[in-house]
């Protein structure tokens, strides 16, 4: 006999449910904003707005910055999260794209994609010799006047340090990826909470009297130094110039690298239930909270010093102006009120600890889009061999790690991967063509757009508001790029060679395209075109 | 090139194969409108045709009407309006049920009733499905093997079996084109539901002992075997926990095995040319266990979305496949 049950609503019949199976499937918003928060990642985004924003446009407010980033990426976060509804599958914004706008084209850039963040991965891999450990071994041999710690802070930072190093972590993460899901998936667990911790011993840290920071300065990096900051800063080529424009400008492309991440679980939209509500919610709440971590840091800092003096540590450091040694990182800032060997060492762990978990979500996304390509047969089937033990995609987390291993070689080498803002002008060039499909959606495949979710049909005055959003993402996007090269600071210095690399790998993708459909065309009577084609209702 | 000078000579089967429709009509639809798209002759359904929830549409008085769909609150004021409600309704695998407040407050109270209502809208739609399918493949000479699975209940089977181009190939063996031989079985084991044609895994691996007993030649034999074969890749789902909630570590859902040890030895032993399984929605891709391609189409039924699978064969041997979705 059937057992039904029935779901009642504030007084109102919904639904008379048999016992089935299926019916309870659903990630909860919590675990899509955990993913999103470590994609955006606790450590590295969290020195960035101290170590980097501040002294680029010197004078613009921290603050300020985060929260119009934060802002301009609610409307990014809400295209990608229609776009996983529209699309509830792996790979969400190539599927959508090659089965609305155009195949080969949402392929290109989707491999693109791939390409680049396997190689970011690497380059964040080489930003924990080439910064994280220098910052806090560093940190630590001023705190505790340890020569043997700069001494290592300084070879990590070198061409050697770094290809050591950071190979060294690149295995490891291939070491951990390999392992089963559910290990994996406890490190992530284990990475979340030592970041909130690490982030806790900072506040914990900054929480100190309003005139104990220039002391405490001078006590670690010399008498006078504290106040001769400034100074010297001007005396390199600083100029204050506080400007709203210029804070906004900075906010939109700087932003979008700080808070990169937090729409990840839109690659992976097809084991999250009721896509529409956990997706937009997850990326909204990664985005949020993330900002709010960032934005209490930076209250509290700016309650100790002027942010005229941030913004002088921060070009200090920009400027390269290596005698004077700049530090402007959050966490020397905190370890040097409160310095505590314990407190320091927990942080440190946290920092790179959190830095490989970063890794780990890029390889993770990146495997979830070869599995979509690999179902929609434009690559080999042995990419995605599944080892059996292990129960892991291994040869595909294998050419990940390689591709990685150039980003860490290349970063070192202070190449296109050096600068990790090129991944922004990168991601955002292969972003264009998702957006556009979504923007387009509800006119190119109007019956798909009708039976949509109520997030994806949504519209205001009969128009749908997806495409008003995607119009604003779009018009955000575009404005990166444009930035890119009017302001090379912030743009990753985009020259020749970062264009040939874009060029080659989106006309590579279109050429494994056009080769894979020729292949199975031939050798399996397939044209793989058909996976990309809507089917209309008999 | 012209895909058709690729065939010219060949003599390719060509299979469109779906599963997990699970009553939604739009897709069931799709699947029927995609045999002709992909020029496809013959059809084959792995199983979960039926709903899994019916949704109750109250008449509020004055010709008015009212449901939810996706727990939205929709009301109907026309009749128009409320067909398509109840459309709406249907393309997402749930039954429309129109009642007073008063049959629903009885329909709620006797969960006889209740059940008899679910069979019966069950069994209804497949009736239309297989009178639509009838309708419309068999003057193009197509013919559609249309299997249930563990979550149908036994009451629809009659409704399949009275058709000439439909054929139900629930441990039965069917003949097609070229030879190829078409057979299936719509067990799965223990789920956490305990549904209609759930059985024990022993009960099951006797089950495949009798579908292997009737294969003639599995070099040519197609097997739709509902529940996938174990950790094959085809039967990673989310792990749930005692009540049933989906567990989560470190943001995401983490997966296991739910396919079937007793079809993995099965396919290790025959080594059919081809099995098709569903049941586990979230892991479509194929796996070749031996000389066997194995194949899960998937499912996005809830989202109107056919998920479905083209096998092109040839010589007795699967030529290639392509899932594909729309």
């Amino acid at each position: 006999m059937t057992q039904a049950s029935t779901t009642m609503g504030a007084g109102e019949r919904k639904l008379y449910a048999r016992k089935s199976s299926g019916l309870v499937r659903t990630i909860g918003v919590f675990g899509a904003m955990v993913f999103g928060v470590h994609c955006i990642s606790l450590s590295s985004s969290g020195l960035i707005p101290f170590s980097w924003v501040a002294g680029v446009w010197p004078g613009s407010s921290i603050i300020g910055v985060l929260t119009v980033a934060m802002f301009f990426c609610l409307f990014h976060a809400y295209t990608y999260a229609n776009i996983g509804a529209a699309m509830p599958r792996s790979a969400a914004d190539y599927t959508l794209a090659s089965r609305t706008l155009s195949a080969p084209l949402a392929f290109a850039a989707s491999w693109t994609l791939v390409i680049f963040s396997a190689m970011v991965a690497g380059s964040l891999l080489a930003w924990i010799p080439k910064t994280a450990i220098p910052v806090l071994f560093r940190t630590m041999g001023i705190v505790f006047e340890n020569p043997g710690f700069v001494a290592f802070a300084d070879w990590s930072a070198t061409t050697t340090g770094i290809i050591v190093i950071g190979s060294i972590c690149a295995v490891i993460t291939f070491g951990i990826m390999i392992l089963p899901t559910r290990t994996i998936l406890r490190t992530l667990e284990v990475g979340f909470f030592l970041g909130l911790l690490a982030w806790a011993i900072l506040y914990f840290q900054l929480a100190a009297p309003a005139d104990a920071f220039p002391a405490a300065w001078d006590k670690f990096m010399g008498a006078g130094s504290y106040a001769a900051r400034i100074d010297l800063a001007i005396a390199n080529g600083m100029v204050v110039n506080p400007n709203v424009w210029i804070m906004s400008l900075a906010g939109l492309i700087m932003g979008f690298w700080i808070f990169y991440g937090y729409y990840i679980p839109t690659f992976f939209a097809g084991e999250v239930k009721q896509a529409e509500n956990t997706l937009l919610a997850g990326s909204w709440a990664s985005l949020i909270s993330t900002w709010a971590i960032f934005v209490v840091a930076a209250l509290m800092l700016q309650s100790l010093v002027p942010l005229e003096w941030i913004a002088a540590e921060s070009y200090l450091s920009n400027a390269g102006v290596a005698d004077a040694n700049p530090m402007p990182w959050i966490t020397f800032y905190a370890a040097i009120l409160k310095p505590s060997f314990i407190l320091i060492w927990i942080v440190a762990i946290a920092w790179i600890y959190t830095l490989i978990n970063l890794a780990q979500t890029y390889f993770f996304y990146c495997s979830r889009i070869i599995f979509a390509w690999s179902f929609d047969r434009l690559v080999p089937e042995s990419v995605c061999y599944i080892h059996p033990t292990l129960r892991s995609p291994i040869v595909a987390i294998a050419i990940i790690t390689a591709i990685a291993e150039v980003g860490v070689i290349d970063a070192a080498r202070g190449s296109v991967m050096g600068a990790q803002l090129n991944f922004v002008f990168f991601a955002v060039c292969t972003q264009l063509v998702p957006v556009l499909a979504i923007t387009l959606f509800p006119f190119t495949k109007p019956d798909l757009f009708e039976n949509s979710s109520a997030l994806v049909k949504r519209k205001i005055g009969g128009f749908p508001v997806i495409t008003i959003v995607g119009g604003i993402t779009m018009a955000y996007l575009l404005w990166m790029i444009i930035a890119s090269f009017m302001f090379p600071a912030v743009g990753g210095r985009i020259g020749t060679g970062t264009l040939t690399y874009l060029a080659v790998f989106i006309l590579s993708g279109l050429v494994v395209f056009y080769v894979a459909r020729w292949y199975r065309m031939k050798n399996e009577g397939i044209d793989i075109n058909w996976t990309f084609q809507s089917v209309p209702p008999i | 090139m012209k895909l058709g000078s690729l065939f010219r000579g060949s003599k390719i089967t060509r299979i469109l194969y779906g599963s997990d429709f699970h009553g939604s009509d739009l897709v069931y639809r799709k699947f029927l409108s995609a045999a002709f798209q992909y020029q496809a002759n013959t059809l084959i359904v792995g199983g979960d045709v039926t709903g899994k929830a019916m949704v109750p549409v109250i008449h509020l008085g004055g010709g008015r009407y009212m449901g939810f769909v996706f727990g939205r609150r929709e009301e109907a004021a026309t009749i128009e309006e409320l067909e398509n409600l109840k459309k709406a309704i249907s393309n997402i695998g749930f039954y429309p049920v129109v009642l007073e407040k008063d049959e629903a407050q009885e329909l709620e109270a006797d969960p006889q009733k209740m059940a008899a209502r679910f069979d019966a809208e069950m069994v209804q739609r497949v009736r239309e499905w297989m009178v639509l399918a009838e309708e419309k493949l068999a003057p193009a000479g197509k013919t559609m093997y249309f299997m249930p699975g563990n979550d149908d209940h036994h009451s629809i089977d009659a409704a399949i079996d009275k058709f000439e181009h439909i054929h139900n190939p629930d441990m039965r063996r069917y003949v097609i084109e070229e030879g190829y031989e078409i057979y299936g079985n719509s067990n799965a084991n223990m789920t956490p539901w305990a549904c209609a044609r759930d059985i024990e895994e022993i009960e099951l691996s006797k089950k495949m002992d009798e579908l292997a007993a009737m294969i003639t030649d599995p070099e040519k034999a197609i097997c739709a075997i509902h529940v996938p074969p174990y950790d094959s890749g085809l039967d990673t789902c989310p792990e749930l926990d005692k009540d049933l909630k989906i567990i989560t570590l470190g943001g995401q859902v983490v997966m296991k095995a739910a396919g079937s040890p007793s079809v993995t030895a099965f396919i290790e032993r025959v080594q059919p040319m081809l099995t098709l399984h569903g049941h586990i929605h979230e892991s479509p891709g194929h796996k070749r266990i031996g000389r066997t391609l194995c194949i899960n189409a998937g499912s996005e039924y809830a989202e109107g979305i056919l998920k479905a699978a083209i096998i092109n064969l040839e010589s007795g041997k699967v030529k290639g496949h392509l899932l594909v979705s729309g």
